[in-house]
């Protein structure tokens, strides 16, 4: 705990930045020799403040200054519109000299690219990707007023099944889903969040609902019940729930957030970064505010980001025509 | 339960997190009168600071700063007619033309008066709903929405003043406004003009209605020169004045809770807040109100105005803390606030975390009133303002709309927005036409859409989906009640 003070200064500076911006931006750690790095880095988050990612951009913001040379301040801003796309913009447009690091989930920034295509105004494969954390499957859950309990009983139901869908992540995973299984599916849309559109499953707007392990796995009390985890192995938290690939469909989708630089930028640096987030997910502090906040702490290297990133390149590039079909049926 | 608020009683008592009470607030009340910024803004700065506090305290502040904003935005909007927050669009109405009367002592006692008696009702019924909390939360689906925005949609017909047709179009337009860009339902641009840069992602509040409202003054006064206010007539506050404006707030006990009604019941409903209460309580109360100076200057309309919008914050904490759903932009980030402090939200927090649902209650409260307060102790020197010549003023006012149209995103587009939009504002009053349709369409047509359209969606195309859900029926009948109202009281008027 803080003595009151040290409050008092930490809001004294809250009050100038307050004086001197607008942005919901959040400086960490302090400024300190000169560096390869700038002296402020700033994260740029495509959703809005409060969600699992921010909260993992936030944490990882606040800790990483420590690991890196010269301290940099750290900031974090969330860049929100159209759906995610102006934030990861931001990033393609911003100076590659290390100044701002991109924070995105992976399959959001990916499907919104292949479904958009130019008017996505990026090109993913064009930034420079440092490490990734966050990692989950996906999931697909049944309101309680429904007969599903696996993913066979979807292809019998004899309709359309309903999903409520947040955005672009849930809905792709939902017709990949679709199509790999070979169920009929209409998309609810517009659903402010997947709290909202849990909220739908329940009062009935909608059969099933597609979201994170760790997400779905909070609303199991008020009725949500799954039916699949996409992933190769069963999770621990849901040891009684059968894989797809149990239930004969080899589904393997996951999400996971991303940090990465704007194109061009210099290895230098993307190596320093990459060497100080490896440390910080090294650091039992860290992960330890990773679990408090009710996260299972992730890491995966450059590398195996590349590949995971890779995969889901080819995953999405294979049912581009179908998700785009989905799209055009909302529409 | 009563171990939960023992909890956080126990720390209220502390020196510490009364003084953190203290700077949230006052944080939050620099936030709302700076146009631009709000709660949102001032809660994601804040963030970070609450590291190296414990979680009570760190909550505490954070809910301090978010109930706190709403009256501070009002300030702005009764001096110099820029609403602080798009909570406080319509209290320039009344507000503003209070203070060119001379009476910015008086219109700044009631809205400080009526943020915190209808923050505190707002508050009250969220105690109260306690028990029933998820139940309430799930009764409000896309028709239920729907219908409550529509409520506010036919409260237009109040709002048009002179010419109806004119004043129909005026709102058509303002809606039609509020669809441009990306469609939060199918994903498709609208009326973007191909851009890639700005008008995609719609035209934002923020920029839109300080230019409406301030910019469009600026260009008035900048024209008329002279002062806001008379001098003389602000020399005279005095403490009993700015306590008989506090006292004025109850004399409208009818519009008061009606008010305060529409604005926890807006909580309540998902995905819309204060800035749609505070149009829909303001439209309401103008059927009611016999008060022949309502949008000209008159307390009653400053009583619908502030006492709803203060309202919504209890009522976006229901399904904030009852469910895990953010019952606002605000109620986010503080659910991203208690997340880093090792409090994940959801539907157990009111099973297992009592005491952290009572720290956000008496954290709400606090600011509530202590911003209130505040506002009614710096009164009396604050109300001089509009007294300083044009001359003086209005090089700040017009940094001031600028900054704050810029502060919210650092994006160069909203300035253009500003400016068209006060050109725009100005012309509107300058032959002859209300604004309020115009900013009414404007604000709920975005959310009318999202509902509509997400409802045809679950029904698969069937308008029944709003007739066959009891809640959304009800309100269905009130706003066909409303509706009519002013076309048979119009008639039996005749026919006397």
């Amino acid at each position: 705990m803080l003595r009151p003070s040290l409050n008092v200064l930490a809001a004294m500076t809250l009050v100038s930045l307050l004086a001197t911006t607008g942005r919901p931006t959040v400086a960490y750690g302090q400024a300190g020799k000169p560096s390869a790095l700038p002296s402020t880095i700033t994260f740029i988050f495509p959703l809005a403040a409060g969600g699992g990612g921010d909260v993992q951009t936030r944490l990882v913001a606040r800790h990483l200054p420590k690991y890196l040379p010269g301290n940099p301040a750290t900031v974090v801003r969330n860049e929100v519109g159209a759906g995610g796309r102006a934030g990861v913009q931001y990033v393609a447009r911003s100076k590659p000299d290390g100044s701002v690091i991109g924070a995105a989930y992976t399959p959001g920034a990916l499907s919104n690219q292949i479904t958009s295509g130019a008017d996505a105004g990026y090109d993913f494969s064009k930034f420079v990707l440092l490490t990734s954390t966050y990692h989950q499957a996906y999931t697909v859950a049944a309101g309680p007023k429904t007969p599903y309990n696996k993913l066979d009983d979807l292809k019998k139901a004899g309709h359309a099944i309903s999903f409520c869908v947040t955005g672009d992540i849930d809905m792709a995973y939902t017709v990949i889903a679709a199509k790999v299984v070979g169920f009929p599916f209409r998309l609810i849309p517009g659903y402010k969040g997947a709290p909202l559109a849990v909220a739908g499953l329940l009062r009935g707007d909608c059969e099933v609902v597609s979201f994170s392990l760790e997400f779905t796995n909070r609303y199991l009390k008020e009725g949500v019940r799954p039916i699949a985890v996409h992933a190769e192995e069963r999770d621990k938290l849901w040891p009684n729930v059968p894989t797809s690939k149990e239930q004969g469909y080899p589904l393997d989708l996951k999400i996971d957030v991303v940090f990465f630089l704007p194109q061009g930028s210099p290895v230098e640096i993307a190596n320093v970064l990459r060497e100080g987030l490896t440390k910080l997910y090294q650091d039992k502090e860290f992960l330890d505010a990773i679990r408090a906040a009710g996260f299972t702490p992730t890491f995966a290297d450059t590398k195996r980001t590349q590949q995971m990133g890779a995969g889901l390149f080819e995953l999405f590039s294979k049912y581009a025509s179908d998700i785009r079909e989905a799209a055009a049926k909302v529409h | 339960m009563f171990e939960g608020m023992a909890t956080a009683i126990l720390a209220l008592s502390q020196p510490h997190v009364i003084g953190i009470l203290i700077l949230g607030t006052i944080i939050g009340l620099v936030a709302g009168v700076l146009p631009g910024l709000g709660n949102v803004q001032a809660m994601a700065v804040a963030l970070p600071f609450t590291f190296g506090m414990d979680r009570i305290t760190a909550i505490y502040f954070l809910s301090s700063i978010a109930s706190s904003a709403t009256f501070g935005g009002s300030i702005t909007a009764i001096l110099i007619n820029i609403p602080g927050t798009p909570a406080n669009a319509t209290t320039v109405f009344d507000g503003y033309a209070m203070t060119k009367r001379g009476e910015a002592d008086r219109a700044l006692a009631i809205s400080a008066t009526a943020s915190a008696l209808g923050g505190l009702v707002g508050i009250a019924v969220l105690v109260g709903a306690i028990p029933i909390a998820q139940w309430m939360t799930l009764q409000f689906g896309p028709p239920e929405t729907f219908m409550l925005v529509l409520l506010g949609l036919v409260t237009i017909a109040y709002a048009v003043q002179g010419n109806v047709v004119l004043g129909l179009v005026t709102a058509g337009v303002g809606m039609l406004l509020s669809l441009i860009g990306n469609s939060p339902v199918t994903g498709v641009y609208r009326f973007s003009l191909g851009s890639k840069q700005y008008l995609w992602d719609g035209i934002q509040q923020i920029p839109f209605l300080v230019g409406v409202f301030g910019l469009s003054e600026a260009i008035r006064c900048g024209m008329q020169g002279g002062a806001a206010a008379q001098v003389g007539e602000i020399a005279r506050t005095k403490l009993s004045g700015i306590l008989r404006g506090a006292v004025e707030t109850f004399r409208y006990p009818y519009t008061f809770v009606q008010s305060t009604i529409v604005g926890v019941i807006v909580g309540i409903a998902p995905g819309i807040g204060g800035s749609v209460s505070n149009v829909m309580a303001y439209a309401l109360a103008a059927q009611t109100s016999k008060d022949p100076m309502y949008g000209k200057g008159s307390a009653e309309g400053l009583v619908a105005a502030e006492s709803s919008n203060n309202a919504t914050i209890g009522g976006d904490a229901i399904p904030t803390l009852a469910f895990g759903i953010p019952g606002s932009a605000a109620m986010a980030v503080l659910m991203g606030g208690l997340t880093l402090h090792g409090v994940a939200v959801g539907p157990w927090l009111m099973k297992e975390h009592m005491e952290i649902v009572w720290v956000v209650v008496f954290g709400l409260t606090a600011g509530n009133v202590l911003s209130s307060v505040f506002g009614l102790l710096v009164t009396r020197w604050i109300a001089r303002l509009p007294t300083v010549p044009m001359a003086l003023i209005l090089p700040i006012v017009v940094m001031l709309v600028f900054v704050g149209s810029f502060a919210v995103r650092q994006n160069f587009w909203d300035i253009g927005v500003t400016v068209c939009s006060g050109v725009l504002g100005y012309f509107l009053i300058r032959y002859g036409f209300s604004p309020l349709p115009f900013i009414i369409g404007f604000l709920l047509g975005d959310a009318a859409e999202l509902a509509f359209l997400q409802s045809l969606h679950i029904s698969q195309g069937s308008p029944l989906i709003f007739l066959n859900h009891p809640l959304s029926l009800g309100l269905f009948l009130v706003a066909v009640a409303v509706g009519i109202y002013p076309l048979l009281r119009s008639r039996v008027i005749k026919e006397a």
